[in-house]
C-alpha cells in the first residue's frame, strides 16, 4: 500500500511509533483503511469509515473531523501511489509565499520527507473530501467515537450529541456502560442516560414497539428533569393526535397518552420556569457587576470631585488597551496560553490609565474644578484626541484572548450554569468597591479627600495640600476605570471608540440615578438597573417580546421617571455639588 | 509607527514636488471612513485601493495617465458622506470613486452621485433593493449569500430549527424577510423560526445566548446570524461562555470575516460558519500573489496589524473594483462616466478569487458563492462552493413576487435610462 | 453651573457683519463662481444647525439649562419634512390598498408580520398628515414643541436641575434613537428617509389626500392612457405623483432659494431670541440662572419660565431640522445619537455661550472646520492627512475652554473694542 511506502522515507522514530501504535495492534486495522478514502467509489469509502469507526481508536475523533471539513488530501508520489495526509492551514514565509505543510493523518506528528516536514504546493493535493451523504455518516462516527474519549469535555460533548437527530441507536451499547460506570463523573452518567432516554423517545414509531415504549421513556426523562426532553414533546404530542385523527390509535388510547405527556410538559416547564429565574438573577446581577464596575471610577471623578468627565469612557478603553498590550508582552494567544498574563494586566491596566488621568488633571482639568459644564467640553476633547491617538497606533480590529480558564462555566444546580468570566467579573467588581471603600473611609488619605470634598478651603487652611488630593483622587477614579477596561476584556470586544459608544452614558446614568458622591449608591443603583433590565428583557405579551431593544427604552423611561421622584437620585449627594445647588 | 508615518509623509511630500510637473494624472475619489465607528472596517479599503492604485501606476497607469487617489475621511458620519461626495466631484473631479461601507452611507451620498452623474464602486455586501446607474457594487446582493446559507445548513447540516438573530437595521431586516420566505417554501414550520433583533452596539448577549440555550436543546438547531460589526465579539464570547459549541448550535454568519475573526478568541468558535464570495483561503494562483502583495504592501506601509493582516470579501470586492474600472476604461478608451458604464457592462475579469464577471444590465457582479467554517487560525476552510458564478439580483424574488420590479435611477438623463 | 459674573457680551455688530456676509456676500461670490451651489448649499445646511445652536444658546447661555437632547428635537421636525417629502418622493415604492404611495424607503424595510404579503402593506396612519405641506410646517415645530413642553413640564415641575437635568435629557436622546432605529416604528429604520424628489408640489398644499389629488388631477388632464407615465399599462397613483410636479430638490434654483429661506430663518429665530433676552422676560430668565431659589421666595413660579424657554428651544431645532432635511436630501436617526447633541453643547461653547451670536459663530465655524479638516489637504509645505483632525479638533475644544472661556466670540469681541474704544476686554468668569 501506497502509505506504508512511504512510512520507509520518513524518520526511524515515526516508523517504530508507527509500527507499535498501530500496525502491531491493528495489522489490518487503521492504516490499511486510509487510502480506501481516495477511492471515489462512495460505497466502499463508507465501508471503511465504519470499519474505522469500530475500532475505537481515540485519535480518529480528531481525523473524522479533519476528514469531513476537507482537510484530508491525498498527496500521490511521482508514481501514482495513494498518500493520505492532512494540511489543516497554509503556511506562509517571510516573503508571504504560501506552502501546506502536511501532517499525519493518524497521528497529528509533522508528515515528514527526508528528516523534514512535508510543505508542498496547495496545488499538489488532490482534495478528497467526502460528499454530502459521506458527510454526515463521518460525522456521527466522530461522536461514536468521542465516547472513548479520555477527556471530559469531548467526551460529554460525543455522549450528548448521540441522543441528539440522528439518534444514534447504535450508541446505546457503550452509552449503558457509561451510565454505569462508577469511575465517571456523575454529570457523565447523567447525560448518557439522559441521551439513552432521548434516543428511545427519538425513535419513529412504525421502526419501535410503539408509542407506549417511547411514553416510558419520555417518563425517564421527565424523572431526569430533562430540558433537551422538552423541546421534543410538541411535536410528539402533535404526532400522537395525528394518529388518533388518521385512526390508527383510538381516542381512549391517545387521550391517556396525552394525559401523561402532559404532565410531564408541567413538571418540566416548572423545571425550566425556575431555571429561567434563577438564571435572568444571575444575569441581571452580573451586568449589574459591569455597570458598577465601569461606573465605579466615574462615581469618584464626577460623584466625588464634580468633574464631568466625557473621556471616562476612554481611560476605559485605555485599561482594555494596556490589557492588549500585557498579552502580546506574554505572547498569550489562545493557541498557546499563559494565563498568567492576565493577573499581571490588572495592576498594568490600573496604572496605565491612572497615568493618563493624571496628566488629564495636570494639563486640563484642574483649571476646571469650578466650572464643571466646561469640564465637560475639555474633555470632550481630550476623549476626541484619546481615540484618534489609539486608532493611529493600532488602528485595527484586535482582540484580547481571555485566559482559557475563562471559558466555560460552573453549573450550580441543573441547568444553570455561571460562567466563570461573569463570575471573574462579579469578583473583580466587588474587590474594586471594596478597595474603594477601603481607601476612601479607613486611610489617611481618604480622610484627606473627604476633607477637601466637603470644604475645600478649610481643609486647605487645616494643612492639607489639596493640589496633592486632587491629583491622587482624580487618578484614582482613573485608574479604576482602567480596571474596568481590563475587566471588560474578558466578556466584551475593544475597539478605539468603545468608551464613547458603549460606557459614557450608561456610567452617567448609573451615577446619577445612585446619587451623586456616594458609592453606596452606585452599587444599588447599578444592581438594580442591571437586574431590572434583564428581567424585563424575556418578558412577552400575546407574542411580542420585549427583547433587548424595548428593554433598553423602557429602562430609560423608567430611570427618567425615577429622577422625577427622586431629583438626587437614590442617595442624596453630600458633597461638594451638595452643597452647592 | 510614528516614523513610519513622517516617512510617508515626507514621501507623499517629495511625490507632490516630483508630480506638480507631470500633469497627467487621472483623479480618483476615496471614500471610506478614517475616524469614528466604521474606521475599524473601512480603513483597509482605503488600503486596498491604495495597493491597487500603486499597483496600477507601476504598471503604466490607465491610458498612459498616472492615477492619483485623493483620500477624504467622512468620519462615520453619514451626511458628511455626501458633503464629500460633492466635494470629491465638483472639485476634485474625481473620475470615478471608490467607496462607503453601510447602507445608509450609500444611501446618504446616492442623490450626489446620481445629480452630478458621477460613478461609485461600492464594495460591500448590503440588502439589495436598489439598482442606481452610477454605482456598480462589487459584493454580493441577498440572493448571492443568504440563500445558499441557509440551504446548506437545512440540507448538508440537518438543521430543522433556525434562530434568525441580527442587529436591527436594514440589512438583517430585510436578509430575514429573504430567509424567511426561504425557509417557507421548504416547508419549514414557522414555530422552529426565531427572529430576534438587538440595538446598535449592544454588548449584553446573555439573555438571548441562554434563550438560543433553550432553542438548541433539541439538538437540531442553528442559528443564522447578521449581527453587525462590534456586537460580534461580546456575542461570541457568550456563546462559548455559556458552554456551547458548534456542535450544540452552528453559527452561520453573514457579516464576519477573517478581518473580525481577528478580534476573537477563535479555538471556542471552530466548526462555526460564514457565507462570503471569497476567502483568504481560497485556492486559485491570482488569490496567493494577492494575499502575498496585501500583505507586503501592509508591512512596507507601517500600517497597524503590519504582517498579520488578512483579506476578505469586502477587501477583494475594494480591489477588484479599481481593476475592473481600469478595465472598462481601456475597453472604451476614455473617462467618461458614460463610456465606462456601458464598458463595465458584461465585463469579465480576474479577480483575486477567480474568474467573474460585471451583469449586462443590473449593476452588481456575478460572483460564486463559498461557505467556509472557522478554522483555529482564524481563517476559513471552503466547505461549500457553488456551481460556477451566481448571478445576482438587484431587487429580491421573494419581495417582489410578481417579477414587476421597479426601474433604476439616476444615469445620464437622471431618470433611470441609458 | 454658576455664573452669575458672567457678562452677557452683546454683539449686534458681529451678527450684522455675518448677515451681510449671508445676504450679500456669499450670493455675489456665487454669482462670480467662485462658490458652487454645492458650497451654497453646505452653509445653508450649517445654517440650519445655527438656528438648533440658538436655541441652545438661549436655553444654556441665559437661563442655565443644559440639554443634551437637542439633537431629538431637530430630528422630530426632520422627519416631519422628510415624511412630506418622501410622500411626494421618486417613482419608486408601491400603491398600496387605499391608494396612498409606499414610499421606496419604508416598503424595503415593511415590517410585515407573519403571514403578511408586500400586498398587504399600508402606510401608516401617522403618516398621513405629512402628506400636506402647511400641516407638515406646523407639526414640525408643533411635535417638538409638545414634547418639550410634557417633559419640561413633569422635569422642572419636580425640580430636577444641572446635571441632573442633563443626564436625564442624555437618556431622552439615547431612547429616543433606539425607537427611531427601530424598523417596527415604520420610521424606515437606520436607512431613514431618502429618495426624495420635490418639495411642495400643488396639490399638497391644498389637498389632504393623494386620491382626491389624483382624481382632481385625472379630472383636468383626461383618463387617457398618454399619462400613463410609469408605463404600466393603467392610470394610477403612481402616474399622477410622478407627474405632480413641484420644485426639483436637484435644481439649483431651488437649492439657492432653500438657503435663502433658511437664512432668513436664522435672522428670525436670532430676532426672537434678542427679543425675548432683552424683554421683562429675559431678565427673569437671567435670574433663574442666576439664583433661582431667591426667584422663587420672591414669588415667581422659576418652572413656567423653564418650560417656555425649553419649548422655544425645542421649537427652533425642529425649525432647523425641517430646513436641514431638503438641502440633505436624507434623513437618518445618526442624527439622534446621544454624541451629537453633545456636539451642538461644544458649538455654543466653542462659540461662546454669553452670547446669542456665539451659537452661531460656534455652529459654523466649527462645522466648517470639520468639513474642512476631513479632506486631504496641501497647508504650505504640509500635507494635512485626514486622519489627524480629531486631534486637531480635540486640542482646540481644550484650547477654548481653558483660554478663551467665553469663546470665539470673545476674540471677536476684543477685536472690536480694540477698535472702538481703548477699554480692555472684561476678564473672564473665572470665580
Amino acid at each position: 500500500m501506497g502509505f506504508i511506502t512511504i512510512s520507509f522515507a520518513q524518520d526511524e522514530d515515526i516508523i517504530t511509533v508507527e509500527t507499535e501504535g498501530e500496525t502491531k495492534a491493528q495489522p489490518n486495522g487503521l492504516l490499511s483503511q486510509l487510502p480506501i478514502l481516495a477511492s471515489g467509489d462512495d460505497e466502499l469509502i463508507a465501508e471503511a469509515i465504519t470499519k474505522l469507526a469500530k475500532t475505537g481508536d481515540t485519535r480518529l475523533e480528531n481525523f473524522f473531523e479533519l476528514y469531513r471539513q476537507g482537510s484530508v488530501y491525498n498527496w500521490p508520489t511521482e508514481d501514482g501511489e495513494v498518500r493520505i495526509v492532512v494540511n489543516l492551514e497554509t503556511e506562509m514565509d517571510d516573503d508571504f509565499n504560501e506552502f501546506a505543510p502536511l501532517v499525519e493523518p493518524i497521528t497529528g506528528k509533522p508528515f515528514l520527507i527526508g528528516g523534514k516536514q512535508a510543505k508542498p504546493d496547495l496545488f499538489d493535493l488532490e482534495d478528497i473530501s467526502p460528499g454530502r451523504k459521506l458527510r454526515s455518516l463521518v460525522n456521527s462516527s466522530k461522536f461514536l467515537i468521542r465516547l472513548f474519549s479520555p477527556d471530559y469535555e469531548t467526551k460529554i460533548s460525543g455522549v450528548k450529541k448521540c441522543g441528539d437527530p440522528p439518534f444514534m441507536v447504535e450508541a446505546l451499547g457503550s452509552l449503558e456502560d457509561i451510565s454505569k460506570d462508577p469511575g465517571e463523573k456523575e454529570k457523565i452518567r447523567w447525560t448518557a442516560s439522559e441521551s439513552m432516554a432521548l434516543i428511545d423517545f427519538g425513535k419513529k414509531t412504525e421502526e419501535y414497539t410503539g408509542l407506549t415504549g417511547r411514553v416510558e421513556a419520555l417518563a425517564k426523562l421527565g424523572a431526569l428533569k430533562s430540558l433537551r426532553a422538552l423541546a421534543r414533546i410538541a411535536s410528539f404530542e402533535k404526532e400522537i393526535q395525528e394518529l388518533q385523527s388518521s385512526g390508527k390509535i383510538s381516542s381512549t388510547e391517545s387521550g391517556s397518552l396525552l394525559k401523561k405527556t402532559t404532565s410531564i410538559r408541567k413538571d418540566l416547564e416548572s423545571h425550566k420556569g425556575s431555571v429561567e429565574l434563577a438564571g435572568n438573577l444571575f444575569r441581571g446581577v452580573s451586568y449589574g457587576s459591569v455597570l458598577i464596575l465601569i461606573a465605579l471610577g466615574l462615581a469618584i471623578t464626577f460623584g466625588l470631585m464634580g468633574v464631568i468627565n466625557m473621556a471616562h469612557g476612554e481611560l476605559v478603553m485605555i485599561g482594555a488597551y494596556a490589557t492588549y498590550e500585557v498579552q502580546m508582552y506574554f505572547g498569550h494567544s489562545p493557541e498557546n496560553s499563559v494565563n498568567e498574563y492576565y493577573f499581571f494586566a490588572l495592576p498594568i491596566a490600573f496604572i496605565a490609565s491612572a497615568a493618563v488621568g493624571l496628566l488629564m488633571e495636570k494639563f486640563v482639568v484642574r483649571h476646571l474644578y469650578n466650572r464643571p459644564l466646561e469640564s465637560l467640553l475639555a474633555t470632550w476633547g481630550v476623549s476626541l484626541l484619546l481615540i484618534q491617538l489609539v486608532r493611529l497606533r493600532y488602528g485595527d480590529n484586535i482582540g484580547v484572548n481571555a485566559p482559557t480558564w475563562a471559558r466555560g462555566g460552573y453549573e450550580i444546580s441543573q441547568d444553570v450554569v455561571l460562567p466563570f468570566a461573569r463570575l471573574y467579573l462579579l469578583a473583580l467588581s466587588a474587590a474594586c468597591v471594596a478597595f474603594i471603600y477601603f481607601i476612601i473611609r479607613k486611610t489617611r488619605k481618604g480622610m484627606l479627600i473627604r476633607a477637601t470634598m466637603q470644604n475645600r478651603d478649610m481643609a486647605s487652611s487645616l494643612g492639607v495640600r489639596t493640589r496633592n488630593v486632587d491629583r491622587f483622587t482624580f487618578a484614582l477614579g482613573s485608574g479604576i476605570a482602567g480596571v474596568a477596561g481590563y475587566g471588560w476584556t474578558i466578556v466584551g470586544g475593544v475597539t478605539p471608540d468603545m468608551g464613547t459608544k458603549l460606557f459614557i452614558v450608561d456610567s452617567f446614568l448609573v451615577v446619577v440615578a445612585g446619587g451623586v458622591g456616594e458609592l453606596v449608591g452606585v452599587l444599588c443603583s447599578g444592581l438594580g438597573i442591571g437586574v431590572i433590565t434583564k428581567l424585563i428583557e424575556p418578558l412577552e405579551f400575546g407574542g411580542f417580546t420585549i427583547g433587548p431593544v424595548w428593554g433598553k427604552v423602557i429602562l430609560l423611561a423608567l430611570i427618567v421617571a425615577f429622577i422625577q421622584y427622586k431629583p438626587a437620585g437614590l442617595f442624596a449627594p453630600k458633597g461638594r455639588l451638595g452643597d452647592k445647588k | 509607527m510614528k516614523k513610519n508615518k513622517l516617512k510617508l509623509a515626507i514621501v507623499a511630500l517629495l511625490g507632490l514636488a516630483f508630480s506638480i510637473p507631470q500633469l497627467h494624472a487621472v483623479k480618483i475619489g476615496v471614500l471610506h471612513s478614517l475616524s469614528g465607528t466604521m474606521a475599524i472596517s473601512e480603513t483597509s479599503l482605503k488600503d486596498v485601493v491604495m495597493m491597487a492604485v500603486g499597483e496600477i501606476n507601476e504598471a503604466g497607469g490607465v491610458l498612459g495617465e498616472k492615477v492619483e487617489a485623493v483620500v477624504v475621511d467622512p468620519a462615520s458620519d453619514w451626511p458628511l458622506f455626501a458633503e464629500k461626495a460633492k466635494e470629491l466631484i465638483t472639485e476634485e473631479k474625481v473620475a470615478v470613486t471608490f467607496g462607503c461601507w453601510t447602507s445608509v452611507s450609500r444611501k446618504s451620498c446616492l442623490p450626489v452621485f446620481e445629480e452630478e452623474n458621477a460613478l461609485l464602486f461600492y464594495p460591500v455586501q448590503y440588502e439589495g433593493e436598489e439598482q442606481s446607474l452610477n454605482v456598480f457594487y462589487t459584493a454580493a446582493s441577498p440572493n448571492q449569500q443568504l440563500v445558499p446559507a441557509a440551504e446548506y445548513m437545512a440540507k448538508e447540516m440537518g438543521c430543522k430549527k433556525f434562530y434568525l438573530l441580527g442587529t436591527d437595521y436594514v440589512f438583517p431586516r430585510t436578509a430575514n424577510k429573504v430567509l424567511k420566505a426561504y425557509l417557507k417554501s421548504e416547508g419549514v414550520p414557522d414555530e422552529n423560526v426565531m427572529e430576534e433583533y438587538t440595538p446598535f452596539h449592544h454588548q449584553d448577549y446573555q439573555t438571548i445566548v441562554s434563550k438560543v440555550k433553550e432553542f438548541a436543546a433539541s439538538g437540531d438547531a442553528c442559528i443564522l446570524s447578521t449581527i453587525n460589526g462590534d456586537s460580534n465579539v461580546p456575542f461570541y464570547k457568550e456563546f462559548a461562555n455559556q458552554g456551547l459549541t458548534s456542535d450544540d448550535c452552528p453559527i452561520m454568519a453573514f457579516s464576519v470575516s477573517e478581518d473580525e475573526l481577528r478580534a476573537m478568541d477563535v479555538p471556542p468558535l471552530v466548526g462555526h460558519l460564514a457565507a462570503w464570495n471569497y476567502f483568504q483561503s481560497v485556492k486559485s494562483p491570482g488569490n496567493a500573489a494577492f494575499v502575498k502583495s496585501f500583505k507586503k504592501f501592509c508591512v512596507e506601509a507601517g500600517l497597524p496589524g503590519g504582517a498579520k493582516r488578512v483579506t476578505c470579501d469586502p477587501i477583494e470586492a475594494a480591489y477588484f473594483g479599481v481593476y475592473v474600472w481600469k478595465a472598462a476604461v481601456e475597453k472604451c478608451g476614455s473617462f467618461d462616466v458614460d463610456k465606462v458604464r456601458k464598458a463595465v457592462y458584461g465585463l469579465e475579469f480576474d479577480a483575486p478569487g477567480g474568474k467573474k464577471s460585471m451583469h449586462p444590465t443590473n449593476q452588481h457582479t456575478l460572483k460564486p458563492v463559498y461557505i467556509g467554517e472557522i478554522l483555529k487560525s482564524g481563517q476559513f476552510k471552503i466547505v461549500y462552493a457553488s456551481d460556477g458564478l451566481v448571478s445576482p439580483d438587484s431587487y429580491s424574488s421573494y419581495l417582489w413576487p410578481d417579477g414587476d420590479y421597479p426601474k433604476p435611477t439616476g444615469g445620464p438623463n437622471g431618470d433611470g435610462s441609458l | 453651573m454658576k455664573n452669575s459674573d458672567e457678562k452677557m457680551i452683546e454683539n449686534k455688530g458681529s451678527f450684522g457683519a455675518l448677515l451681510l456676509i449671508g445676504f450679500a456676500v456669499l450670493p455675489f461670490l456665487y454669482g462670480e463662481g467662485i462658490l458652487s451651489i454645492g458650497d451654497i448649499n453646505m452653509l445653508g445646511r450649517y445654517m440650519s444647525f445655527a438656528i438648533l445652536a440658538l436655541g441652545l444658546g438661549l436655553l444654556w447661555g441665559y437661563v442655565g439649562i443644559l440639554s443634551l437632547c437637542q439633537f431629538t428635537f431637530f430630528c422630530l421636525g426632520a422627519y416631519a419634512m422628510g415624511m412630506h417629502l418622501a410622500h411626494h418622493g421618486g417613482p419608486e415604492g408601491i400603491i398600496d390598498a387605499n391608494g396612498w404611495k409606499i414610499p421606496a424607503c419604508l416598503f424595503v424595510v415593511y415590517p410585515y408580520d407573519v403571514g403578511e404579503s408586500s400586498g398587504d402593506a399600508l402606510v401608516p396612519g401617522f403618516w398621513k398628515p405629512f402628506w400636506n405641506l402647511p400641516l407638515t410646517l406646523l407639526l414640525g415645530i408643533l411635535i417638538p414643541g409638545i414634547t418639550a413642553f410634557l417633559l419640561g413640564y413633569f422635569v422642572f415641575r419636580s425640580r430636577v436641575r444641572g446635571v441632573y437635568f442633563a443626564i436625564l435629557t442624555q437618556a431622552i436622546a439615547v431612547a429616543g434613537w433606539l425607537v427611531f432605529c427601530r424598523n417596527d416604528v415604520m420610521l424606515c429604520g437606520t436607512n431613514g428617509l431618502t429618495r426624495f424628489d420635490v418639495i411642495a408640489p400643488a396639490e399638497s398644499l391644498h389637498t389632504f389626500n393623494p386620491v382626491v389629488a389624483k382624481d382632481s388631477w385625472i379630472a383636468s388632464h383626461g383618463a387617457s392612457m398618454e399619462y400613463d407615465l410609469n408605463g404600466d399599462e393603467k392610470l394610477d397613483q403612481l402616474d399622477y405623483s410622478i407627474a405632480d410636479v413641484g420644485f426639483s430638490l436637484s435644481s439649483e434654483r431651488v437649492q439657492l432659494w432653500l438657503y435663502w429661506i433658511t437664512l432668513t430663518c436664522l435672522f428670525g429665530s436670532y430676532l426672537l431670541c434678542q427679543w425675548i433676552v432683552k424683554s421683562r422676560l429675559g431678565k427673569v430668565l437671567l435670574a433663574i440662572r442666576d439664583d433661582e431659589p431667591t426667584l422663587h421666595f420672591f414669588g415667581y413660579k422659576p418652572h413656567v419660565y423653564k418650560i417656555f424657554a425649553f419649548c422655544i428651544a425645542a421649537a427652533l431645532a425642529g425649525l432647523a431640522g425641517m430646513l436641514f432635511v431638503p438641502q440633505m436630501k436624507i434623513v437618518t436617526p445618526s442624527n439622534m445619537e446621544a454624541y451629537r447633541s453633545v456636539l451642538v453643547v461644544v458649538w455654543v461653547a466653542v462659540g461662546g455661550r454669553s452670547s446669542l451670536g456665539g451659537a452661531v459663530l460656534g455652529a459654523l465655524s466649527v462645522n466648517l472646520l470639520y468639513n474642512y479638516l476631513t479632506s486631504e489637504q496641501d497647508i504650505l509645505f504640509f500635507k494635512w492627512s485626514p486622519d489627524y483632525w480629531p486631534i486637531l479638533l480635540g486640542l482646540l475644544f481644550i484650547g477654548v475652554v481653558l483660554y478663551l472661556p467665553n469663546g470665539l466670540i470673545e476674540l471677536v469681541d476684543r477685536f472690536r473694542k480694540r477698535f472702538s474704544s481703548p477699554v480692555v476686554a472684561p476678564n473672564s468668569s473665572e470665580k
